[in-house]
């Protein structure tokens, strides 16, 4: 199958392709382009000003599905059909039934290309040509570890991400497109945010205020999320309580909660719905953000530009994705996941020099 | 009568119910103006020392609270003793403070002779480094105060502070136990454990230990080690140690608090000392659940006196009667947390 027809095949299986962040063939050339440099140079040798090149998608992908976000693997499967790899997923105990089911809709031939296991497989992981790993740290370390040296191994580990409130973006707009990213997979992704920093500490209360009213408007009963969540939220909110913060909970069996700290405090949360709102001045920001470093995914913002300034203080935290607020759960699907290209890092290069002659 | 002899008083005597929710009052009423993140805490739930009644209405104050601020009923310059809990991903540890040990010790060592069976005469193997090697682990102060105050033979301490030990080290005591008549008490965390058995295993070292011997497990991997399941668990010990269920013990405990629970395996429930309560509540409303019911694990404790006797813990567990608890195990937030779950 050519690059066309898989392109296609993408098309016609990822009806939801917005969720998976392209919008059509279009957006998914661009990022072969802007990873690999050329679309043709997954179909053969192609002539540059350099020389001649060429790229092999490794044949085979050994990926350790996280089962707290299924979209990581749905991205995985895309991945993999775009280069033309065979896949195995190690689903999580609970299964990804999203997944298994767009493979059960692919063509036979395809399905065929796909190995979805429920246990580990240690042997089969080593036999692969790359390993795409999700997990916490510990996880990715020990895959990391019992992978073989020549293999390559793409880890995506713990992250958090957040949104910055600016001075002036304490508004009802904002706030809604807040609320819609916190609720997104459950707040439960490296992309959810666990808190909004608000430049102006004044601001804290009314931001609160605007996210409980946006909350407000949503169905977000704790019925179908497991006693371990529940537990989680119900901690959360005693220990928030106790460090003297302004809980709003509108019943005990809501999900959602709006902490307005009183402390700049940067403190993941359970997830589901639960989000603080944190005075960051300026000058306390650092200081915040030091114990993150490198733990920081995305960043939003309540505003339609930033300066270049910004944008190299959040990198120099380990941040690797700036987005207006609302959009942190709807990055492109060319971005770098954890800074790195995911085309990219899937394909070897091999390169011929100018002045030899292709017959 | 000061509130410290009338704590210990309780300790020693069996309270019965009466008795227990007049203490339990007294101590709340005590540290609901004593302690200030206490005090706060019940401000902002609205609640006021005069309008409790019974043990069951006491705030617990969740464990996490120990990691963010100061919880003690008296001014740092008293404080004698400082037990930390082990590390978070923000990178600080909770501080459980003493002005004064005597209720802990006390607390610490009846617990232990009342639910164990009589170990004073065996041979001690400790997998918990010793308190002189582990100033702040509270697990460290546990088991040097039972081996100093209640063995009557030999202790080894075997790890560093880290809990780590020479596997070489351990297999040479344990086939010099093996060949000895005195039964052993091998104390130490489910890691150690982990680790112990599969060093066994990887080194083909066959031991059985003398009979009667008995394991004590404390219980905890912090993700050290992958985790086994409980009855995965028992047959390594079992396997590699000839130690049968009925001859394992597990603590429950925590930093956080000054007594323990104890289960024997083969039952499977932890049972408290008559001077502490545990309740589980429904985390979603937090209304207390009925018996067999799972929730979140609440303790109430006399012996912490000079922190706060109700404590939140981020356990699950069920009841079976009033003092019987069958944990569940912990919550773990990393779990839930970023593009991570752990893989099965």
């Amino acid at each position: 199958m050519n690059l066309k027809q898989r392109l296609q095949l993408i098309t016609d299986h990822f009806p939801d392709s917005e969720r998976m962040g392209f919008s059509g063939t279009q957006e998914l050339e661009n990022w072969i382009v802007s990873e690999l440099g050329n679309l043709d140079v997954l179909e053969g040798p192609v002539k540059t000003p350099a020389g001649w090149q060429r790229v092999r998608p490794v044949e085979s992908i050994y990926h350790i599905c996280a089962g707290n976000v299924a979209v990581s693997a749905e991205t995985s499967l895309l991945i993999c059909i775009l280069l033309g790899s065979k896949a195995v997923f190690k689903l999580p105990s609970s299964g990804l039934p999203e997944l298994e089911a767009r493979v059960k809709r692919l063509p036979q031939e395809w399905q065929q290309q796909i190995e979805l296991l429920s246990e580990h497989d240690p042997e089969r992981m080593r036999s692969c040509d790359a390993v795409v790993v999700f997990g916490s740290d510990q996880t990715v370390a020990s895959v990391t570890s019992a992978c073989r040296p020549q293999q390559r191994v793409l880890r995506y580990g713990n992250k958090i991400s957040m949104g910055v409130v600016t001075a002036t973006g304490a508004t009802e707009a904002w706030a809604r497109a807040a609320v819609q990213e916190i609720l997104a997979y459950q707040q439960l992704g490296c992309l959810s945010p666990q808190s909004y920093l608000c430049e102006d500490p004044g601001a804290v209360a009314v931001f609160a205020g605007l996210l409980e009213e946006a909350f407000q408007e949503l169905p977000t009963e704790q019925e179908g999320i497991s006693l371990e969540a529940k537990a989680l939220i119900f901690d959360a909110r005693q220990r928030n309580t106790a460090n003297g913060d302004t809980v709003c909970v509108p019943r005990a069996e809501a999900t959602w909660t709006v902490v307005q700290r009183r402390k700049s405090r940067l403190t993941p949360g359970p997830g589901f719905g639960f989000i603080e709102v944190v005075p960051s001045p300026a000058a306390e920001l650092p200081g915040m953000l030091e114990t993150w470093r490198g733990k920081l995914s995305s960043v939003s913002f309540s505003t339609e530009k930033i300066t270049s300034e910004e944008w190299a203080f959040w990198e120099d935290y380990g941040v690797h994705r700036l987005c207006r607020m609302g959009n942190l759960q709807r990055p492109p699907i060319a971005w770098t996941h954890d800074g790195r290209p995911r085309l990219a890092d899937l394909v070897s290069w091999t390169y011929a020099d100018p002045d030899l002659n292709l017959g | 009568m000061s509130l410290e002899s009338e704590i210990l008083e309780c300790i020693r005597t069996d309270l019965d119910e009466e008795a227990f929710n007049q203490a339990a009052l007294t101590l709340f009423n005590y540290q609901s103006k004593a302690n200030l993140p206490y005090r706060n805490y019940l401000r902002s739930l609205g609640v006021a020392s005069a309008d409790v009644y019974h043990w069951t209405e006491i705030p617990a104050l969740p464990t996490s609270t120990f990691r963010d601020q100061r919880v003690a009923c008296f001014p740092p310059i008293e404080t004698t003793k400082v037990f930390e809990t082990s590390g978070t991903t923000e990178d600080h540890t909770g501080r459980h403070e003493f002005a004064k040990l005597d209720c802990y010790q006390k607390s610490l060592m009846k617990g232990f002779v009342d639910a164990m069976p009589d170990v004073s005469q065996y041979h001690w193997i400790s997998l918990i480094p010793s308190y002189e090697v582990r100033p702040t682990g509270s697990l460290s102060f546990m088991v040097s105060t039972l081996a100093y105050h209640y063995s009557e033979q030999s202790v080894d301490f075997l790890c560093d502070a880290e809990f780590n030990f020479e596997p070489e080290d351990l297999f040479e005591k344990l086939i010099e136990c093996s060949m000895s008549e005195t039964p052993i008490f091998m104390l130490g965390t489910s890691f150690a454990f982990a680790r112990l058995f599969e060093s066994l295993m990887e080194s083909r070292v066959q031991t059985a230990l003398p009979p009667n011997s008995v394991l004590f497990d404390t219980g905890g991997y912090k993700g050290r080690h992958k985790e086994y399941t409980r009855p995965e668990f028992l047959e390594l010990i079992d396997e590699s140690l000839g130690i049968k269920p009925e001859q394992i013990w597990n603590e429950y405990g925590m930093t956080e608090l000054s007594s323990q629970a104890y289960s024997r395996s083969d039952i499977g429930y932890h049972t408290f000392p008559a001077w502490t309560r545990v309740v589980v509540r429904d985390p979603a409303t937090g209304a207390l659940c009925s018996n067999r019911e799972q929730g979140v694990i609440q303790i109430l404790d006399l012996a912490n006196i000079g922190s706060v006797l109700a404590v939140s813990t981020q356990d699950l567990g069920i009841m079976h009667g009033d003092r019987h608890l069958e944990l569940l195990g912990r919550v773990d937030s990393e779990s839930l947390r970023g593009c991570s779950l752990n893989y099965e």
